[in-house]
């Protein structure tokens, strides 16, 4: 018979010896397996989250912008609207839209108020790819690039105390750099979860907006991809498209959305590492104290010729065998606890302490099969760790002495 | 094997010295030195973490709180109720002085501070921008308030030295610092001059001329880009406003007290309905619920932790009894009843308790203590977030009685339950049976 087929079957029969005590061990296992799948799946879910809410702040995946644009937003740092043809060129299925705006800093008045704000002028037919897609409106949106009326957040209604219908005068900078003054009518207002856009950000028609600054250019090209590029081939090559413009991907423009991020990624790591740690205590107690009562049996398959390897690795598959069926059926009670939380857990109770760091009022957790590959590859890695001490006191066992007790 | 047992059992008069099933429980304690280690060692493990998380947290929650009261918030404000709920531009707190004579005498108040609040037009030149002037007791507020700690040009502005710098003959003009974006925006620089145009307390025309001669960087965008920051005297004159301010800030000795200090600031100025007195957790409701949340999951992940645990010492106990079933079916013949059994495992599980907590706790004490001098540092990652978020870039962590007493409760709890419900199974141990098991 095969080797390890009899090892096997050895360190099986062991595990059910002793039912009671491994069947405890599972629940820890699975207990602490499943845990780690939830909290994998809320983080991944926070982190959908951030990156979501960061691109379609106006961001996008990539954005183009004149250089210098970013420390001094003027129209007076604009580009060629020709430009944002390179990125039909870029050959990728990625590419979920495009939209090319112009975003320069204003004052808005209303009868009461003054504010200072950021005056995009869009075309409503491309912002799919923005808030603006999902935003409630009140009133009307935008009809199209040449519309000279706003619409302005919800927030900035309330703080300008003005409504819909109501005419607002906003001043910004024209291309040649002195003020322009125009009167416009509120079209409607956006309501989204994010309270500092709704406070800030005015759009009105691009069209419009360039004759209104006195320009044909625009200032920014905002790019949407379908899913976040696992490497940076396309932002190179829609660089090299755009001799002597700025692309940007949103981790360079939001440096503190990257960063949370990337914190929450290593979030994964460390919960793992303290709830398995917290789990190897008992996992090494009990294979310790498996291999502890059996001395006398071990001696004496030593005697009969076992060789001390193979006695390793009967303790070591042993470990491991609790450690997959615990991993397995963590992974399922994981799953099945994601499934229920499908509709998402209601943050609401805080919301503005969440919409602080770029999430949603609802936490909706996401299952990514790759975490649970990785959740099982760390778990049996474990396994084997933890096995290595128990395995070396049974190597320990004399064949002689064991037998004489 | 079952010396230990005979000996005590056999002498009655020493049990009366030393109480007998403690001592007993204790000794089995060595008998398995590797499982009492792997046991208490699981139980250290989660103390320290539970302990040495919390105390972290705690120490981040504190140097949150004092980042963000300190930014500009301070740990409390008095503003009229009007003002509160409508910006009413004109809803101000009457008789400013007196009142900020008042605040300052309660016991506690380091400072107190009073601002006024306008939105107005400012221009440099043919450039024009939207921004909050804030009147400030400029020097007092930057002894306080880390906003105006930081310019990039210039420095702060002053008061015109004899009253107003708008009503007096001379050719002075009122200094203003202004935000570093802002002036980016307007192409400013120290030494233009600002032009202010807003709508007066009135309903008039306000127009102001100031000379910029700081640029003020506070690493909070927001302000950067809307600040401008001049004396109280000259925007009160220039706004037409008499001895009134918006908001009167107050700062005590540290977050903490910002309730219990806002309880007696409304007392103080309780002649005055309409004024209300809020604490910081108030005006900053994004930070005490991010605090929230985060105290909240670190509570599930903790008791997440303390429950694997209690499932180990389970497991250990599981295993002591059944190995140890020959023994106690020899105490049983000798005497011994089932509950006094019982009660000996948990004296066992009690010291196995004692052994992790002390441990636990001890190391706990010992890292929080290094790292509460030390600090942690959190990496170049945290210096991009922590001045908008108020997240610090080294952590302090808290030494509280909170952080080093939740898990040996909810762990004292689990090891005598984990020890007691196995033990159940000794009522029905038949000694016999049990004595010729092997």
């Amino acid at each position: 018979m095969d080797t390890f087929a009899l090892l096997l079957r050895l360190s099986l029969r062991n595990l059910f010896r002793h039912r009671r005590r491994n069947l405890l061990m599972l629940s820890a296992l699975v207990l602490a397996i499943a845990s780690v799948v939830v909290v994998n799946a809320l983080i991944r879910g926070m982190q959908q989250d951030l990156a979501d809410s960061t691109v379609s702040n106006l961001t996008g995946h990539l954005a183009v912008h004149a250089p210098g644009y970013l420390d001094d937003p003027s129209i007076e740092r604009g580009f060629a609207p020709e430009n944002s043809r390179a990125i039909e060129g870029i050959q990728t299925n990625l590419l979920a839209g495009w939209a090319a705006r112009i975003r320069v800093p204003a004052s808005i008045m209303s009868e009461r108020e003054t504010r200072g704000i950021e005056l995009v002028g869009v075309d409503p037919q491309q912002e799919s790819i923005s808030f603006l897609d999902r935003a409630q409106i009140n009133g009307e949106g935008l009809a199209g690039p040449a519309d000279k009326r706003v619409l302005i957040g919800q927030e900035l209604a309330d703080r300008l105390k003005t409504r819909v219908g109501k005419r607002l005068v906003i001043i910004t900078q024209g291309s040649d750099g002195t003020n322009r003054e125009a009167g416009f009518r509120i079209a409607g207002t956006y309501d989204i979860d994010a309270e500092g856009l709704e406070q800030s950000v005015v759009f009105t028609g691009r069209d419009y907006l360039q004759e209104l600054l006195d320009t044909e250019l625009i200032t920014e090209v905002s790019v949407r991809l379908t899913q976040e590029p696992a490497d940076n081939t396309l932002q190179a090559a829609l660089s090299a498209q755009l001799d002597g413009l700025d692309v940007q991907s949103w981790q360079q423009l939001e440096p503190q959305s990257a960063a949370m991020y990337a914190m929450a990624e290593t979030g994964i790591y460390i919960w793992f590492l303290i709830l398995m740690s917290a789990l190897t205590f008992g996992l090494v107690n009990t294979l310790v104290t498996a291999v502890m009562e059996r001395i006398k049996e071990l001696g004496m398959l030593r005697a009969l010729g076992m060789r001390p390897a193979q006695v390793v690795s009967q303790v070591v598959l042993e470990c491991n065998a609790l450690m997959l069926v615990g991993v397995a059926l963590g992974c399922l009670l994981g799953a099945l606890a994601v499934f229920w939380l499908r509709d998402g857990i209601d943050l609401s109770q805080w919301a503005q302490g969440v919409q602080g760091i770029g999430m949603r009022a609802t936490l909706t957790p996401r299952l990514l099969l790759s975490d649970i590959w990785l959740v099982s590859g760390m778990s049996l890695v474990l396994g084997l760790l933890a096995s290595f001490y128990p395995a070396l006191r049974a190597v320990k066992v004399k064949p002689l002495e064991a037998l004489g007790r | 094997m079952s010396e230990v047992a005979l000996e005590n059992t056999a002498q009655p008069a020493r049990s009366r010295a030393y109480p007998l099933l403690p001592l007993l429980g204790w000794r089995n304690l060595w008998r398995n030195k590797r499982r009492t280690w792997l046991t208490a060692g699981g139980i250290a493990f989660a103390v320290l973490l539970v302990a040495f998380g919390s105390a972290l947290q705690a120490g981040s929650y504190l140097q949150m709180q004092a980042l963000a009261t300190d930014m500009m918030t301070g740990h409390l404000q008095v503003a009229n109720q009007q003002y509160i709920d409508d910006a009413l531009f004109e809803a101000t707190v009457a008789q400013a002085s007196a009142k900020q004579q008042r605040l300052e005498a309660l016991p506690g108040v380091r400072a107190v501070l009073p601002r006024l609040s306008a939105y107005a037009l400012v221009s440099v030149g043919e450039r024009s921008f939207g921004a909050q002037v804030l009147g400030l007791e400029v020097a007092a507020e930057a002894l306080v308030f880390n906003y105006l700690g930081n310019l990039s040009a210039g420095r702060l502005p002053q008061p015109a030295a004899s009253g107003s710098g708008f009503d007096n003959k001379q050719d002075e003009t009122a200094e203003v610092a202004i935000g570093h974006i802002l002036a980016r925006n307007l192409r400013a620089q120290v030494g233009d001059e600002l032009v202010v145009l807003g709508s007066g307390k009135e309903g008039g025309v306000a127009a102001l001329v100031f000379r910029i001669v700081g640029l003020l960087n506070s690493g909070m965008s927001e302000l950067d880009r809307s600040l401008v920051v001049a004396p109280l005297r000259e925007v009160q004159w220039g706004f037409g406003f008499d001895d009134e301010v918006h908001t009167i800030v107050v700062r005590g000795d540290s977050a903490d007290d910002g309730p219990e200090l806002a309880r007696s600031a409304g007392a103080a100025l309780h002649d005055s309905p309409a004024l209300q007195v809020r604490a910081w957790p108030e005006l900053l409701p994004d930070i005490q619920q991010a605090i929230d949340i985060d105290r909240v999951s670190a509570d599930i992940m903790y008791y997440i932790i303390l429950g694997l645990v209690a499932f180990s010492v389970v497991n250990s106990f599981v295993m002591t009894i059944f190995e140890r079933s020959r023994e106690f079916g020899m105490l049983r013949a000798l005497g011994m009843t089932p509950g006094q059994l019982v009660w000996l495992l948990q004296w066992e599980s009690l010291f196995v308790w004692l052994l992790g907590t002390l441990l636990g706790t001890g190391l706990g004490i010992l890292l929080v203590g290094w790292l509460a001098n030390t600090g942690l540092d959190l990496g170049a990652a945290a210096e991009s977030y922590s001045a908008e978020l108020f997240m610090p870039t080294e952590l302090y962590p808290a030494l509280t009685p909170a952080a080093f007493s939740v898990a040996p409760i909810v762990l004292f709890v689990g090891c005598q339950l984990a020890s007691f419900i196995p033990a159940l199974r000794l009522y029905r141990l038949q000694p016999v049976a049990a004595l010729r098991d092997e």
